[in-house]
């Protein structure tokens, strides 16, 4: 009984590394999402050697229709 | 995530989203003390572990830098603490746990307010087990407990009351409109069976089984417990389960707050799959009772009928590529890169995009292309250089003639396309 609660054990902490691994890579890898980058707005820390957005860059021009 | 990029020092997206990576470590701890009881039971465990992590739309937040994640991981911590075992009358075990559920709801409620629903059912059915397993004596004769008691539950009205007054902020300022207005069912559970279908497709007579199977699963489940005397771990899960439906409908009629949908009804998801898990458990336990050595039985059979569907289900659609809710985003990067690969540093260009690639697209020409002046119009009109947009919105181009589709993205229905020739204007 002992070896099965291991084995049990031993797989389903092989099965919680696995998707560990697979959430990790996935948040490595894919490319920032419209919410994430609006949230990623308000908490930049302007000044404070963050990534300073366009909406905050004078250099930015948003161009009128027509 | 403002702290991830103090710790790390870096703008890149593992970073922006570590705390949830993080998180994941916090709802596998969650399943796996839940599970422990049944680690000599492997099926059942197995079932258990497959009801709670196979589900490709719930593993998707771990990915991301919002607060979901977070939530769902304290969330389910907390509700360990409402359904481990207690011994009835023994108040230190039942403060103790009190406390611990209180404190990981509140997380959860601070990591997304949603989840101030789960504090406020756990509160309520702590209390209704206060209420039904211990007496007045018992309190008197555990001073110090009772004040913790005390303690912790006006610590935790405190929290609902602050939680509170920011929802009405973030009502008064329309924030609140994400949700539903078909009712439950309509709103929240066939769009979470949708979203837990995720990229597969086995057809409408698949799903709409799911869908009646769990609408009569539900109904059937609330006669047997009504009429059954035995109280067990399903009864917990169970009872957690429909207050928070309770709460939703409620919440509706009295305070206009919409079903929840999407991804504000994600704690639906490890409900759902706990009360099916502890289902197999108490089948488990009623058949080994009347059969010899059919321990194992219910937990093989069941095992084979959910666990190994949902692991098939799972693998086809693992991808390194979609957030599903954010699915249209997937090319965005690659569509920044491409621009930056073909113009020279100097040169300013501008991109014309739909309202919903901007956050994306603004992110990474700032990262991407540094100091090169990329111009984002969130208009569809004529005067860029580029135009990144739906492929359905193509025909709003007042003159695509002057355009050329540089890359069509089959996946996610977008065109990036390319003036000809050079700007009029430049």
């Amino acid at each position: 009984m002992k070896r099965l609660t291991f084995l049990t054990s031993f797989t389903a902490i092989l099965f919680f590394m696995s998707i560990f691994v697979y959430v990790a890579y996935r948040a490595s890898i894919i490319g920032l999402t419209h919410d994430e980058c609006n949230t990623y707005t308000i908490l930049n820390p302007a000044g404070g050697g963050g990534i300073v957005l366009s909406k905050q860059l004078p250099t930015t021009t948003y161009s009128t229709p027509g | 995530m403002r702290q991830s990029i103090g710790l790390t020092g870096s703008h890149s997206e593992l970073a922006l989203r570590f705390p949830n990576v993080l998180a994941f470590l916090v709802y596998a701890i969650a399943v796996w003390l839940l599970l422990k009881p049944w680690k000599n039971n492997p099926f059942l465990y197995f079932l258990g572990l497959g009801m709670l992590l196979l589900n490709p739309y719930l593993i998707d937040f771990f990915s991301i830098a919002r607060g979901y994640g977070l939530a769902l991981a304290f969330g389910l911590m907390a509700v360990y603490f409402f359904v481990k075992a207690r011994e009835p009358g023994q108040l230190k075990p039942f403060v103790r746990d009190l406390f611990f559920s209180m404190l990981f709801s509140l997380l959860a409620a601070y990591s997304n307010f949603i989840f101030i629903n789960l504090n406020i059912a756990l509160l309520a059915l702590f209390l209704l087990e206060f209420v039904l397993h211990y007496r007045k004596e018992i309190l008197r004769e555990n001073l110090s407990l009772g004040i913790g008691l005390i303690l912790i539950v006006g610590l935790n009205l405190h929290h609902i009351n602050k939680i509170h007054d920011i929802l009405m902020v973030l009502q008064d300022n329309k924030e609140l409109y994400f949700g539903g207005k078909q009712g439950f069912i309509i709103s929240t559970l066939r769009v979470l069976i949708h979203r837990s279908i995720y990229l597969g497709y086995y057809g409408e007579a698949f799903w709409e089984r799911i869908y009646h199977g769990l609408i009569i699963a539900f109904f059937g489940l609330t006669v047997i417990l009504l009429l059954r005397k035995k109280q067990s771990g399903l009864n917990r899960i169970f009872a957690l389960l429909v207050v928070m439906i309770a709460a939703a409908v409620i919440q509706f009629h009295v305070f206009q707050i919409l079903f929840p949908v999407d991804r504000t009804a994600l704690i639906f998801i490890p409900l759902a799959g706990l009360t099916l898990f502890h289902v197999g458990v108490d089948l488990s336990d009623w058949f080994s009772s009347h059969l010899r050595k059919s321990e194992w039985f219910i937990g093989l059979v069941l095992f084979a009928f959910f666990v190994l569907p949902m692991g098939y289900h799972f693998i086809r659609n693992m991808n390194t590529k979609y957030i599903l809710e954010w699915k249209f985003d997937a090319n965005t990067k690659e569509v920044v890169r491409m621009i930056q690969s073909e113009s020279s540093s100097v040169e300013q260009k501008s991109i014309v995009s739909s309202w919903e690639f901007h956050p994306a697209l603004d992110f990474y020409i700032q990262r991407i292309s540094n100091n090169k002046k990329l111009i984002i119009d969130n208009t569809l009109s004529n005067n860029g250089d580029y135009i990144y947009c739906h492929a359905h919105e193509k025909e709003k181009i007042a003159d695509t003639t002057a355009f050329t589709v540089m890359a069509n993205f089959a996946d996610t229905k977008t065109i990036l396309l390319k003036r000809k020739n050079p700007h009029p204007e430049e």
